[in-house]
């Protein structure tokens, strides 16, 4: 057996679908071949975590659920991953009203905020948008820049979506990734309402340097895009 | 008349028991598909509606099990990722150096204090996962995390077998590759 015959029959070997004499002819081939055998010897580890992904227990008011009529939740504003990633809780305040009449200003009013990722780990960033009044059918626009995405949706650099405000804070959590290091960037967030917008800057940067070791994205003020 | 509504709700409560019996299983592969709880109870209750509205079809099915996996996904694929999800390429991460992400994967004697890096470890594997194209994602979910066969997935699926090994290989592939860069 060669490398190549090697790396074609390594995932009936992982999912044990070898025969005897071709596990045999495999196993050999591993004894003679070192990085075969690392490889193997990965792929395995990697399919036993994967075995052990956690996942949360079904809420048990489920099953007593199942008996009432469809209610879809605003999906849009969950963007919500996995239970067991970080959390990174940095909250912007949006003041949406800067006038007396309306819940916000008619210019192109700028918030800037920023915030702190880690490279290549998804992270829950969590902003609270703070309105004055309640705004249904307020539009959503979510710009992301190169070198950031949103969790699962990788090619997604555009999201825009319709949701009702309420009165006071409102959280719109984004699990975003920056999958670049040395950024210097921004995503920004528009919100339009009844002919007005308000538009808010999310500044990212990354530090080359602190990766691998943290690659902890540095949260500074006064970013100018 | 009211031998006809007793054999309903007999037909119901058969469906309902056959249901809950494997609604655990598929609360979980519907949270491993969408990634959020929100989503995971709304598939269940559509795949609730779809399967409740027709108890009578149930004598049927050779194996409820797989008609309702293969319903869930369907509905996900239908219902959520044409809304959600757009198509996945594949991000390289440059690596720093030659730390090898396997060697502090799992460890079945793993004690307390390996939690956290296990939960860090858990992550990383997450995210991989979350850069793989949509389907070979999928597929890893179903066959590597869930647990199902390549030939149960076959029917799940919809794709015939070949395929199916192809897909997994070079997502298998693609994983040991993007986590083999990741440095932790």
């Amino acid at each position: 057996m060669n490398c190549d015959i090697c790396d074609n029959q390594l995932d009936n070997w992982l999912d044990g679908e070898l025969s005897a004499v071709q596990l045999k002819a495999f196993e050999d081939h591993l004894d003679s071949c070192a990085r075969c055998q690392a490889e193997a010897k990965r792929a395995q580890r990697i399919i036993a975590a994967l075995s052990q992904l956690s996942a949360p227990k079904m809420p048990e008011a489920l099953p007593i659920l199942l008996g009432a009529p469809i209610k879809k939740r605003s999906g849009a504003l969950q963007f919500g991953i996995a239970a067991s990633l970080l959390c990174l809780a940095i909250t912007g305040a949006l003041f949406l009203d800067r006038s007396s009449n309306a819940p916000f200003s008619d210019d192109d009013g700028v918030k800037q905020q920023w915030v702190s990722l880690t490279f290549a780990e998804a992270k829950d960033v969590t902003f609270a948008l703070s309105s004055l009044s309640t705004m249904n059918d307020a539009v959503l626009t979510l710009e992301l820049p190169d070198g950031v995405q949103l969790a699962g949706y990788p090619d997604q650099r555009e999201l825009r979506w319709t949701a009702s405000l309420q009165k006071g804070d409102n959280r719109l959590t984004l699990p975003l990734i920056a999958n670049k290091d040395n950024l210097n960037t921004e995503l920004v967030l528009r919100i339009e309402h009844s002919g007005k917008h308000q538009i808010m800057r999310i500044g990212i940067q990354a530090d080359t340097h602190s990766y691998p070791a943290g690659a902890t994205l540095r949260a500074t003020r006064g970013f100018t895009a | 008349m009211a031998n006809i509504l007793s054999w309903r709700r007999k037909s119901r409560s058969s469906a309902d028991d056959i249901l809950n019996s494997h609604l655990p299983d598929l609360y979980r592969m519907a949270f491993r598909l969408s990634g959020n709880q929100a989503d995971s109870e709304d598939l269940i209750q559509e795949l609730a509606a779809k399967f409740l509205s027709k108890p009578n079809q149930l004598d049927k099915l050779d194996s409820p099990q797989t008609w309702l996996k293969r319903s869930l996904y369907n509905l996900f694929v239908d219902g959520y990722r044409r809304t959600k999800l757009q198509p996945v390429t594949f991000s390289t991460i440059t690596s720093a150096d030659d730390t090898d992400f396997t060697d502090q994967l799992v460890d079945s004697a793993a004690g307390p204090a390996d939690q956290a890096q296990n939960e860090q470890l858990q992550q990383q594997l997450q995210t991989a996962l979350e850069s793989l194209p949509v389907n070979q994602r999928d597929l890893v979910i179903l066959h590597d995390v869930e647990g199902m066969s390549l030939t149960e997935l076959e029917n799940i699926l919809q794709e015939p077998l070949g395929t199916l090994k192809s897909r997994l290989h070079r997502a298998r592939k693609s994983l040991r590759f993007f986590l083999v860069d990741a440095t932790f």
